[in-house]
């Protein structure tokens, strides 16, 4: 019977689960410097946007562009739609417009509350990491 | 069939996997079917420089077509592709990109226009480059897409939303790799198949290597990383996770680097750079080594963990890539890591359990076996071909 890697990474998180309940092992785990841990998170394009968004790129606009892939026929078929259909649903856009401002707020509250949280954490990793070596040194004890 | 193979470049000892890949079909296609492959005057892809004469030429019963590329304005291309990557151009900056991309070779676009009708199909390597991005509308109805895409920024340009409707069919190296691209497929994907890519069988373990490792300073056991040393390959996070990793372990395996580096490395004691080494030297170290790493966050497919099953290896790969993951649970051939903890236990599983991960190896060699021998490949991709030549 052969091994299966799922199995196996099931077994290794468990492992890991379990070495970093016991309060005496966890010292085998070194946290890494503040800086790898944040390229880590940056290395992530869709965090990076995330984290270090411009207010700019992060404006809600509804994106209505009307457009056609007909060759011959699509500038007539624009027309149109820019004639007859705009009118028609001008007031939703309107109406749209003013939630996307209001989520925009909402959003922007959230991010700059993760990336607080993002930093914050790296922080602490970094001071826990120094104090807990600092300690090891002078009492020679695992901490 | 009358075959014609688009490429950046195409000859013998280009590292690039596209190049490898598309001169190895071009070669094993030439057996059955009349094959030409037009290609740059380029040998560096960083400049484009021309270094090979344009013309005629010839690789076995492969013609080869070269056409003058301009040299890539390094400038231009970092402006904006920082755009580009930061997700703020426009459409028409997105394609301004190809163009800075490269490489630039009109005169593959003027054969294309006034030749590429004489082909069955056109096979096109790399959606990034200019000549694919420019020549493949000029021939869409015959066109196959070997687009050997990854999950990185280029792939999240806007315009490749209609561009991967063009083609008349396309050849993937792995499933991950059809599904990113019918993600960003504006429509159903065109007839697709994934062939992956061939791969010999190695040859019989090489004898007695203690004596040739310690030759070369490496100290067992050791773990292995082959190919360019490159932070966009995830060496960066590799030299942090196992120097941490090292600093609390006494036993802690030898890292062993094989490959031209492409950035500054650490200083370690445990680490043995040992730069570009010779086939012989490179089955040798797989040979020794207890387990291949390959740490790269985008890939399409990676040869390396292939060769690395091909001789029995077993790998610890980057989890956070969907492709090398995916493989790896295909193949039952090793484990992923996906932060720095996991790194560390599957590590430790690889070197306290040694019964288990050669098991693990030998599940990675028959998988190979089974997918990425030539015969089987060539069968897949012969079958599409036909079935496209038709439609």
């Amino acid at each position: 019977m052969g091994l299966r890697t799922e199995d196996l990474m099931q077994q290794v998180r468990r492992d890991l689960r379990e070495k970093l309940q016991g309060s005496d092992t966890i010292a085998d785990y070194v946290p890494l410097p503040t800086h790898v841990l944040l390229r880590e998170l940056l290395e992530d394009h869709d965090l990076v946007k995330t984290l270090t968004f411009d207010p700019e790129d992060w404006e809600l606009r509804p994106k209505f562009r009307i457009s056609s892939h007909r060759p011959f026929i699509g500038p007539i078929l624009v027309f149109l739609k820019r004639a007859i259909g705009m009118p028609l649903v001008g007031w939703v856009l309107d109406y749209s417009t003013q939630n996307f401002r209001r989520q925009k707020e909402l959003n922007d509250f959230l991010l700059s509350c993760l990336r607080a949280l993002v930093l914050e954490n790296a922080r602490r990793r970094h001071e826990l990491a120094v104090l807990r070596n600092d300690i090891s040194t002078a009492t020679g004890a695992d901490v | 069939m009358k075959l014609a193979l688009v490429v950046q470049r195409y000859g013998e000892g280009f590292s690039g996997g596209a190049e490898a890949h598309c001169r190895s079909l071009a070669q094993r296609l030439s057996d059955n079917h009349e094959v030409t492959a037009l290609a740059s005057c380029a040998r560096d892809y960083l400049t484009w420089e021309n270094h090979y004469p344009a013309g005629e030429d010839r690789d076995a019963k492969v013609s080869v077509l070269k056409f003058e590329a301009r040299p890539r304005r390094p400038q231009a291309l970092r402006e904006i592709s920082e755009r580009v990557w930061a997700g703020t151009a426009q459409r028409h900056e997105e394609r301004a990109w190809f163009e800075e991309n490269g490489p630039v070779t009109p005169g593959l676009h003027n054969y294309l226009e006034d030749h590429g009708d004489e082909y069955d199909l056109i096979l096109f390597w790399t959606f990034r480059y200019w000549q694919t991005w420019d020549g493949l509308p000029l021939v869409a109805d015959r066109a196959v897409l070997v687009p050997t895409a990854e999950r990185d920024w280029a792939i999240r340009m806007e315009v490749l939303g209609e561009f991967f409707r063009l083609p008349r069919g396309y050849l993937f190296l792995t499933p991950e790799e059809q599904t990113l691209v019918e993600d960003r497929c504006e429509g159903a994907l065109p007839p697709s198949c994934v062939i992956g890519a061939g791969i010999a069988p190695a040859p019989g373990a090489p004898g007695h290597i203690s004596g040739v490792l310690a030759g070369l300073g490496v100290t067992a056991p050791y773990i292995l990383y082959l190919g360019r040393l490159d932070p966009n390959k995830g060496c960066r996070s590799l030299f942090d996770y196992f120097t941490a990793y090292a600093s609390t372990r006494d036993d802690a395996p030898h890292l062993v680097l094989a490959g031209q580096a492409a950035m500054e490395i650490p200083t370690h004691p445990k680490i043995t750079p040992l730069g570009f080494v010779s086939d012989t030297t490179r089955a040798n170290l797989m040979s020794g080594a207890r387990v291949l790493v390959a740490p790269s966050l985008y890939e399409s497919l990676c040869m390396v963990v292939l060769e690395a099953w091909n001789v029995g290896l077993p790998v610890l790969v980057n989890g956070r890539c969907d492709v090398l993951r995916g493989q790896t649970i295909r193949a039952n051939g090793g484990l992923y890591y996906c932060d720095f903890l996991e790194f560390c236990e599957a590590l430790d599983f690889f070197m306290r359990k040694p019964e288990q991960a050669s098991v693990l190896g030998t599940q990675g060699t028959c998988y190979v076996q089974r997918e990425y021998r030539w015969p089987t490949v060539m069968a897949k991709l012969e079958a599409f071909l036909a079935q496209l030549s038709v439609a």
